[in-house]
């Protein structure tokens, strides 16, 4: 599959939604899933309230090792799907609706809001 | 999209302590350890599983199915304890569904009993839907069904599981530009949908 500029539209959603780390988003992401915690603390059900990262903690990034474990043929390699790759391209060449950005990004909210229960 | 990996080394510090030794925990086999993370997984991926799926048992399936996979201590050793585990679950387990959705030898979870490490019963198969509950509507779901397989993933993975455009191409192993594209024209393409909901207090498409 090519990678397709993606031209106007969304930008990448603020970070915060899921942040950057693949380890996981923060704890408000947490109780929208229903997983009652006092902040900061992820989950009552794992445990006491993790220790605060250090105030000069560097940016979140990705996780090496998840990262490592997701590519390539470890245990979690995903296996090909030539049909679906090629359907998806053809839908994406197909000609584009006229959307305003504005507009998308309201859509996106409401989605958000429908799919994902918060 | 994965060569800057070692430059972007993680160097954050082990915060989640607890949840580290819940998963290694279960990677050995605790058996409470295990019940406690497969709760986690019902929880955070249930309502993912219902919306990849069209039909409620198909969900069911594809939950257990990728649960079987993520529940693997080669893959919990992925786990570093630098930031929530259901963080983990949500990229890992996206993954595991991707997986269980393309296997062609999938099992019918129906017709048996879960079993997990060590043999040991999982939750009946029909915890993990129980617990999400699915309010979206007949008309978004159906506008969701119409969209390429692909779509509907990336749709999933960003709006319902709320992945950040990285973490969905990393899970889909997808071009993140392509993430991108494919999230924008979904919406442009589920605004119908959205619009003709019931309880719809603006109807964003009528404008």
């Amino acid at each position: 599959m090519s990678e397709i500029d993606p031209g106007q539209g969304l930008p990448d959603p603020p970070e915060g939604h899921g942040d950057l780390s693949l380890e996981g988003p923060g704890p408000e992401d947490l109780r929208e899933d229903g997983i009652e915690a006092p902040a900061p603390a992820p989950d009552a059900a794992l445990g006491p309230e993790p220790a605060a990262p250090a105030a000069d903690a560097p940016e979140p990034a990705l996780s090496q090792r998840l990262e490592e474990t997701l590519s390539g043929t470890g245990p979690l390699a995903l296996p090909a799907d030539a049909s679906a790759d090629a359907e998806l391209d053809a839908w994406l060449a197909g000609p584009a609706p006229d959307v305003d950005p504005a507009e998308l990004h309201e859509i996106d909210l409401r989605l958000r809001e429908r799919l994902g229960g918060g | 999209m994965l060569h800057n990996a070692a430059a972007r080394r993680d160097t954050r510090p082990v915060a989640y302590g607890r949840e580290l030794r819940l998963a290694r925990e279960a990677a050995g086999g605790r058996h409470d350890a295990v019940h406690e993370l497969d709760g986690l997984c019902d929880r955070v991926l249930g309502r993912a599983a219902r919306r990849l799926a069209r039909v409620p048992a198909d969900a069911d399936d594809l939950l257990q199915e990728a649960k079987a996979h993520l529940l693997r201590p080669a893959v919990l050793d992925a786990y570093e304890g630098r930031g929530p585990l259901a963080g983990f679950v949500r990229v890992a387990g996206m993954r595991a569904m991707m997986i269980a959705e393309r296997s062609s030898d999938r099992r019918n979870w129906r017709d048996r009993v879960a079993f997990g490490l060590d043999g040991m019963p999982l939750g009946s198969p029909d915890d993990g839907l129980a617990a999400a509950e699915d309010r979206a509507d007949p008309a978004l779901v159906a506008a969701l069904d119409r969209l390429p397989a692909r779509a509907r993933q990336v749709v999933v993975a960003i709006a319902v599981l709320d992945l950040s455009y990285r973490e969905t191409a990393v899970a889909l192993g997808m071009p993140i530009g392509t993430v991108s594209s494919t999230y924008n024209r979904a919406l442009a393409s589920l605004r119908r949908g959205l619009a003709e909901h019931p309880g719809a207090p603006e109807e964003v498409a009528a404008r």
